[in-house]
């Protein structure tokens, strides 16, 4: 009797420690499908020559710890050389930075994630008028 | 007069010994160092003293110190050639149009953003090198049509952490900036941020290389008809990334064992048109083929195998999938925000159809549930009962949104790569068998030894 009941209760911990490893966010893979970025400028839309306040909000981390982003903007001349602005985590948990765009039109923004081994990239768009 | 017509004598048959002497310095071919200097100043001065076109030997020892190639000059060793540099400036710098470098072991030690081996400029040959290093391997700058082959790059430091327990910052093997139209085939890169990084870098091949144990194998960013082929990587957190690229051809790529990184990916797309994917391996990692924002795309002949998610689609349109295995994947695959993607004739091992009039596809469409998906997207844990009765009973259950569930209109009956996908299907099947009857022998001799009933 006693052997079976410690069998018993040896499967029964372990499956109690299977459910809690497999339940704790902090070990499950970054989903990058998971992740959205909602990005917004300060003033809006940007002009060129000001300084604009960049915010990028995220959703879907399972954790910031370590983590540092940077803008990738990309001029509408698709030759041109990319801009990367480092940017900053703010208070309220989202990330800013500030920049100077000296051309007008459609920028290509990238905005990308990155942690430890991991490199997330979301993409959006930025009017830069004159 | 005797003692001065021998001096004469003496001076003349002295002088007619140093003559040959001389000439032989002043006409000497290839040119070569003292085995005896140890600083990299003495193969400099051969560089300068070099003829545009000629073979520079370096005999066989170590040298500190760093070299700059500004003639168009082949520096190769003789042996056993060891650069090595602590200065945070590149190793070896090339400026010159046409000049080769040939089999040394760089050593750069300075961890900072410089290379062991700077090109800037065209139409240079970097072959055999053997480089430990600290920072970058080989970096091109505004470099064209250089020929980088055949080397070995690896970390300098067998851990990336430093004394105070703070991680280092590795950088990438071999890194292109601006650099287009080049080859790099065949180079082993270990232990590094990213194996082979381009960024607006159009025209490059990059072929045959072995990547392990970095971030990327290969990592190409907003650039265009690139090549990326016959290359192999494992343990590496993604095989291959490829970004802002247009018209890029991902062939015969093999991309496997990354499963201990748990963001593991075989390739991901990301913003990526008008390219082809075909025939790559992409093997035991968290998602086979990750596409985002990607579009106008054929994915086609591929071997997407034991991967947790086989296909993960994201905002993504227009994209064909034909043709491919996707065998032993826990999730077949998953599509969020796209449209108009075809899926049809490839081999799905989860699925059983009907081919009634024999021409090897289901008459039937397979319907991708994304039941399990979703549930275990909740809670993680259910992936326990991954294939067990009672899930596949609760899917067949399962019609919400049918509507919009990702479907291959015309799946194959058999995997298109035969032997290897059949054999990577039983070798799974024959683990599992072992476990299950490991498993019921130890219960019966459990039950046996201690179920009886007592007298």
């Amino acid at each position: 009797m006693k052997p079976i009941l410690a069998c018993f209760t040896a499967c029964a911990l372990f499956l109690f420690l299977l459910a809690g490893c497999a339940s704790t966010k902090e070990n499950e893979g970054q989903d990058p499908a998971a992740i959205k970025v909602v990005m917004s400028t300060d003033p809006s839309p940007a002009a060129v020559g000001k300084n604009v306040h960049i915010t990028a909000a995220f959703t879907g981390l399972n954790s910031t710890d370590g983590a540092e982003v940077q803008f990738d903007f990309r001029e509408p001349n698709a030759r041109a050389l990319p801009a990367l602005v480092n940017a900053t985590l703010d208070k309220d948990g989202t990330y800013k930075a500030d920049h100077t765009f000296k051309v007008p039109g459609t920028y290509k923004v990238y905005v990308h994630f990155y942690q430890d081994d991991l490199h997330i990239s979301k993409k959006s768009q930025l009017v830069v008028e004159q | 007069m005797r003692i001065c017509a021998n001096r004469i004598i003496g001076r003349l048959a002295f002088a007619m010994f140093l003559l040959p002497v001389l000439a032989a310095g002043g006409h000497a071919s290839p040119a070569s160092a003292s085995p005896s200097d140890t600083t990299a100043a003495a193969i400099q001065q051969l560089i300068q003293q070099a003829k545009d076109g000629e073979i520079v030997h370096v005999p066989a020892g170590s040298y500190q110190g760093r070299l700059l190639i500004d003639r168009p000059i082949t520096l190769a060793a003789d042996g056993d050639v060891t650069i090595r540099n602590q200065d945070e400036a590149p190793t070896v710098k090339i400026t010159a149009d046409g000049a080769s470098l040939i089999g040394l072991h760089i050593v750069h030690e300075a961890p900072d953003k410089n290379a062991a081996v700077l090109v800037a400029s065209d139409n240079v040959r970097i072959e055999s090198q053997d480089i430990r290093t600290r920072a970058y391997g080989i970096m091109l700058r505004k470099a064209n049509r250089a020929s980088i082959k055949g080397n070995r790059i690896q970390w300098l430091d067998e851990t990336a952490t430093a004394s105070k327990g703070e991680k280092k910052e590795k950088r990438n093997g071999i890194d292109l900036f601006e650099a287009h139209d080049n080859a790099i085939s065949n180079n082993t890169v270990s232990n590094l941020n990213d194996g082979i990084y381009q960024e607006s870098s159009d025209g490059n091949l990059v072929e045959g290389n072995a990547i392990d144990h970095s971030r990327y194998g290969v990592h190409c960013m907003f650039t265009k008809r690139t090549i990326v082929r016959d290359n192999s990587g494992y343990a590496n957190v993604t095989g291959a990334m490829i970004m802002g690229v247009d018209d890029a051809v991902v062939t015969g790529n093999t991309f496997t064992k990354q499963s201990e990184n748990v963001n593991s990916q075989g390739l991901l797309l990301f913003d990526v048109q008008t390219s082809k994917v075909e025939g790559n391996l992409v093997a035991g990692n968290r998602v086979g083929l990750y596409v985002e924002q990607s579009s106008a795309n054929l994915i086609a002949n591929n071997r997407v195998l034991q991967n947790f998610t086989g296909i993960q689609l994201l905002d993504s349109e227009d994209n064909q999938f034909t043709a491919n295995d996707f065998i032993g994947n826990v999730i077949e695959a998953e599509a969020t925000d796209s449209k108009n993607n075809k899926l049809e004739g490839n081999y799905w091992d989860a699925f059983r159809g009907i081919d009634s009039d024999g021409d090897g596809a289901s008459n039937t469409r397979y319907n991708i549930n994304p039941f399990f998906q979703q549930l275990t997207g909740e809670t993680p844990a259910f992936q326990l009962f991954f294939r067990s009765p009672g899930m596949i009973f609760l899917e067949s259950l399962f019609e919400s949104n049918r509507d919009n569930w990702a479907f291959d209109a015309k799946p194959l009956m058999k995997p298109n790569f035969g032997d290897n996908a059949s054999s990577a299907g039983t070798g799974r099947f024959g683990s599992l068998f072992a476990a299950g009857a490991a498993l019921l022998l130890g219960s019966i001799g459990m039950i046996m030894k201690f179920g009886g009933r007592r007298r």
